[in-house]
């Protein structure tokens, strides 16, 4: 019987010319002479393109009529036609695994002129198809059922309007904030530039919302530990501080009257002072108030419980422990925010150092009514400052701070002017600045407004001259630099830009994702799709991806929140990968050295039956697991060592 | 019944082995009583024709120690294997080469060099070096010739069982006479240990954190070894994970890490293995890094291949000529 060296399998061999792209230069009639000798294929077929739609209907009929149960295809490269035939193959009942390509076009009759080569060069590819065939084994193609539910990790502006999007569909939404409370950023500030609208009243039917919505769930006081898995499927863990505050407080504030502990308040830039037992503003989400543990007098020294007592609720719970939460999701949103840039290496601008020198957010949260001083740059200080200096891209554009343009922070810096003019309506205010950068129409007119409400306009061709001085005599603080006349004024006001915020790296590091140079979270496309991530499933909204305002970050988390429920559509099955590894669990020695090699984390040690296990959901069968199994345990589905060494050994004994 | 006939023999090993077989103490009495030796050169005096006068496939068992390096123990392994039913690679150098394949690093040439006219505790001032024929005072002398390569027992001869170990402990030993005598061998082929790796059997395996990242690799006189940690999270190279279980964890309980003497969990090579899963823990984002961790390992092909160079993917050093 022809082809008896195939065991049960009836083999055929396609052989196509690629119209003569191939045949010129492989000789046909001597491959089929000699797979005929061979004699480990049934049937050598040839066609003329067997990619083209006759060529495909030749290929079916071929595996249907003959019935084949293994094929062989010597043509171009896989990565063209492999699915192609695959389908077709699958279409006749024929597992997809037993389709093999031999490229004998790129890799043969592409790289020589040689007929005599080539042809024996294609006969060593074609061997090697043939014997690692025989050795391949069925794949099944396994599908799951796609989480639908998405986690937002950071509950500012961004983090709170793709959750309100997303929640109206009725999804689940997770938003895990680091903070105590979610708002972020928008919350330290009474009005939005350019329109001035008020920032605390903007929010505070928002925030209402997300705390009535039985969509929402909010983790404060929690990070993100760990991130497994691929679109459609996250395992996501997330660790929840203890408040030592249960959920039924209020946030009535009667615990912080009797309080005896004080810090200062960092999320008012460590302006105004709170208690240990705390809230970051009125109305807040999750309501309840925090116990700072580095200081109560509870934990210091145990010589405190003032707040147990005069608490109406009974909320106060010292034993609060810390918890932890698995949730599976469909997709991840990073909107995690931004940190304002430092001063730190720029001490010629005397920031904190003089006294009446201030950055943007700082003069904001100052002059905020519900901020640390009610409104007034120095609450018990009745003198009003006569003239202010703001100073552009403080900090910024300079390698000892931030290297780039942040394009918000000139919109801040006329806004301080507006601020300092309502509060100080006789206040004169000089603007110094190099670049003016505004974003849209709107910015540009807000800059008119101030300047044609007297504002002065400096301009200074090199920032980085400007000082900022005073001498304990001086009564004003002196601003000089580079261009203009030296200024005096009452108080300076710094602005700086956008930093990315502390725990960028950490989350790039769990969620496997690259940052770009400044630090921000890389886009996935910078045009096409700048809230997208290099990761598919991930996004990014607000400041992940660069600087932007509150406004922008509204529309990016409507976007982001679009392109999520377009693609996760609840109980739509996804395709998980064939190509798995497993572990045999007989040979497994529980050594645990493939689990720090699987870059997608997919591999866990059970110490019950004290060997490790492949978790399938999550394998992407990149097969580097089975190189480092030091036993040989670890097997690549359709890339066993069998199977590729079957293949060398075709190529080489031909 | 008669009784089950028994050879012994060595070829390029320590002689380790043969004492290995005496070990088992009193438990040898009980099965010299229900066997008969008809070869062991190491503790009786047969000699080889009486094993040559023997009826092809007369002698039960064989239990060869030591790889084969030149023409006379190729001669005396061809004759077991043709007068014995069974034969039984017996230790790492018969199984994979064993320590002495490490000149399979070096050729014939330089180990003569080394052997015979460096040695520091050689005196050679004729240079002579060993010939396989030699004329001294009219007479010829004859040596059996010395090989460039040392292979392992089962290139040369047909093995049915291997036993590692190096040398094999006095369990396997004693089992596998319980087995030749009451029967219960595996599958011919088959390696008599189990076909895991040594880390399953290893105390030490649970204080192994499931994901860990070594950034320097000492050697065991440079530090004081915790006799509870896992010594590859001590920076010290184990080849446990890479090394067939059935020791007993010997080296480990003395507080040394395991050097791999009973060889692969598989039919992979060793070495390469062990490399491999290095890769998943040894620290190294940049090449400079990941060279300084490397450079760590002053002794590669004596760490990865210590018993299994003959076996290995590398087999040889590559040979000019060809
Ligand atoms: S127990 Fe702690 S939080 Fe409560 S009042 Fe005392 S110091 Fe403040
Ligand atoms: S093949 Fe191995 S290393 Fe790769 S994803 Fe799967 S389990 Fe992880
Ligand atoms: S490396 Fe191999 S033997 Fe070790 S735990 Fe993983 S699968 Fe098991
Ligand atoms: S590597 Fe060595 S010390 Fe560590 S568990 Fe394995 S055998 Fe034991
Ligand atoms: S611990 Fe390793 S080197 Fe020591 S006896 Fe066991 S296998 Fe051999």
């Amino acid at each position: 019987m022809p082809g008896s060296k195939t065991g049960d399998k009836k083999t055929v061999l396609f052989l196509c010319k690629c119209s003569s792209n191939i045949s010129n230069i492989v000789d046909f009639e001597e491959i089929k002479r000699w797979a005929g000798e061979k004699g480990d294929t049934n049937i050598a077929a040839v066609s003329n393109l067997l990619c083209a739609p006759d060529g495909k209907k030749f290929f079916s009929e071929v595996i249907k009529k003959k019935n084949v149960n293994n094929i062989i295809i010597a043509a171009c490269s896989p990565k063209l036609h492999e699915k192609t035939f695959q389908d077709i193959a699958e279409k006749n009942n024929i597992n997809m695994s037993r389709v093999r390509m031999a490229n004998i076009r790129e890799q043969c009759a592409w790289v020589t002129a040689d007929k005599n080569e080539a042809t024996e060069k294609a006969k060593s590819l074609i061997n090697a198809a043939i014997k690692r065939s025989f050795l391949s084994e069925d794949l099944k193609r396994r599908t799951m059922k796609a989480y639908s539910d998405v986690l937002i990790i950071g509950g500012g502006i961004a983090g709170i309007e793709t959750a309100r999007t997303i929640s109206k569909t009725g999804r689940k939404v997770y938003i895990v904030e680091k903070n105590i409370t979610i708002g972020g950023s928008v919350m330290k500030t009474e009005d939005l530039a350019p329109s001035m609208e008020c920032s605390p009243c903007l929010m505070a039917p928002i925030l209402s919302d997300v705390r009535d919505d039985p969509n929402i769930e909010v983790l404060a006081n929690a990070e993100i530990t760990n991130i497994l898995g691929f679109f459609g499927n996250f395992n996501v863990t997330i660790k929840e501080k203890p408040r030592y505050v249960e959920d039924n407080c209020i946030a009535c504030e009667e615990c912080f009257k009797v309080c005896p502990v004080s810090v200062k308040n960092e999320f008012h830039y460590s302006l105004g002072e709170r208690k240990a037992i705390y809230t970051l503003f009125p109305g807040a989400v999750p309501a309840s108030a925090v116990i700072d543990k580095n200081i109560c007098k509870h934990f210091t020294d145990n010589s405190c419980d003032k707040c147990v007592s005069v608490c109406p609720f009974g909320s106060i719970n010292f034993d609060q422990e810390e918890k932890t939460t698995a949730i599976n999701a469909g997709s991840i949103v990073i909107s995690t925010g931004f940190k304002p840039g430092d001063l730190a290496g720029f001490p010629e601008l005397g920031h904190k150092s003089i006294n009446d020198v201030y950055t943007t957010y700082e003069l904001e949260s100052l002059l905020s009514t519900n901020g640390p001083t009610g409104g007034k740059l120095k609450p018990d200080d009745e003198k009003i400052p006569a003239s202010a200096a703001i100073i552009h891209c403080a900090g910024s554009m300079d390698s000892r701070g931030i290297p780039y343009c942040s394009s918000i922070c000139c919109t801040h810096a006329v806004k301080a002017g507006e601020m300092l003019g309502k509060v100080y309506p006789a206040i004169r205010v000089f603007n110094i600045h190099n670049d003016l950068v505004f974003t849209d129409p709107e910015e540009h007119q807000f800059y008119k407004k101030q300047k044609a409400k007297g504002t002065t306009f400096i301009k200074c061709f090199d920032l980085s001259s400007i000082k900022i001085t005073k001498t304990p005599d001086d009564e004003k603080i002196k601003i000089s630099g580079y261009g203009f006349e030296p200024i005096s004024v009452d108080i300076a006001v710094l602005a700086t830009g956008f930093k990315p915020a502390d725990d960028f790296k950490e989350l790039a590091k769990i969620m496997d994702l690259a940052l770009d140079k400044n630090g921000f979270f890389r886009p996935g496309h910078r045009i096409l799709h700048t809230t997208a991530s290099e990761q598919d499933g991930i996004y990014s909204a607000g400041c992940a991806s660069k600087p932007v305002n509150a406004a922008a970050a509204c529309t990016q988390a409507q976007a982001v929140a679009g392109d999520i429920m377009s693609r996760l559509i609840p109980g739509r099955e996804i395709e998980l990968e064939i190509f798995t590894s497993f572990i045999d669990e007989e040979k497994c020695a529980g050594c645990k050295m493939c689990i720090p090699a699987c870059p997608f984390k997919s591999i866990y040690y059970d110490p019950e039956r004290k060997i490790s296990i492949i978790n399938e959901a999550l394998c992407r069968g990149c097969g580097t697991c089975t190189a480092a199994c030091p036993s040989g345990s670890i097997f690549a589905r359709h890339y066993t060592d069998n199977e590729i060494n079957a293949e060398i050994e075709g190529i080489l004994h031909g | 019944m008669t009784k089950p006939k028994i050879a012994i023999s060595w070829n390029s090993s320590c002689g380790g082995c043969d004492e290995s077989i005496v070990d088992i103490e009193d438990k040898i009495l009980d099965i010299a009583a229900k066997v008969e030796f008809v070869l062991w050169p190491c503790a009786m005096d047969f000699k080889y024709d009486h094993v040559r006068a023997l009826p092809d496939g007369d002698i039960t068992v064989s239990l060869i120690n030591g790889g084969i390096q030149n023409s006379h123990q190729e001669e005396i392994a061809r004759l077991i294997r043709k007068k014995s039913k069974t034969v039984v690679a017996f230790g790492a150098c018969a199984w994979l080469g064993g320590v002495p394949s490490l000149i399979n690093l070096k050729n014939k040439e330089e180990l003569f060099k080394s052997s015979y006219l460096e040695s520091i505790s050689v005196e050679n001032p004729r240079k002579t070096l060993p010939a396989i024929k030699s004329k001294v005072d009219n007479c010829t002398l004859t040596l059996p010739e010395i090989y460039d390569t040392l292979y392992k027992l089962d290139d040369i001869i047909g093995v049915d069982y291997y036993l590692p170990g190096c040398p094999p402990t006095a369990d396997l030993i004693t089992d596998l006479f319980l087995k030749l005598i009451e029967g219960g061998l595996p599958e011919k082929g088959a390696v008599l240990a189990p076909a895991r790796s040594l880390c399953i059997s290893c105390p030490r395996n649970e204080t192994k954190p499931d994901n860990f990242e070594i950034d320097e690799i000492k050697r065991i006189h440079e530090i004081i070894a915790d006799p509870e940690k896992c010594f590859l999270v001590q920076n010290l190279l184990c080849m446990g994970p890479s090394t067939r279980d059935g020791c007993g964890c010997s080296c480990i309980k003395g507080n040394m890490p395991c050097t791999g003497c009973f060889g692969p969990a598989d039919k992979s090579d060793q070495g390469a293995k062990m490399i491999g899963t290095l890769g998943s823990i040894l620290k190294g984002s940049t090449e400079s890094e990941a060279d300084r961790v490397i450079d760590g390992i002053a002794d590669p092909a004596g760490t990865f291949y210590r018993y299994s160079t003959a076996a290995s993917m590398l087999g040889r050093k590559r040979k000019e000529d060809r």
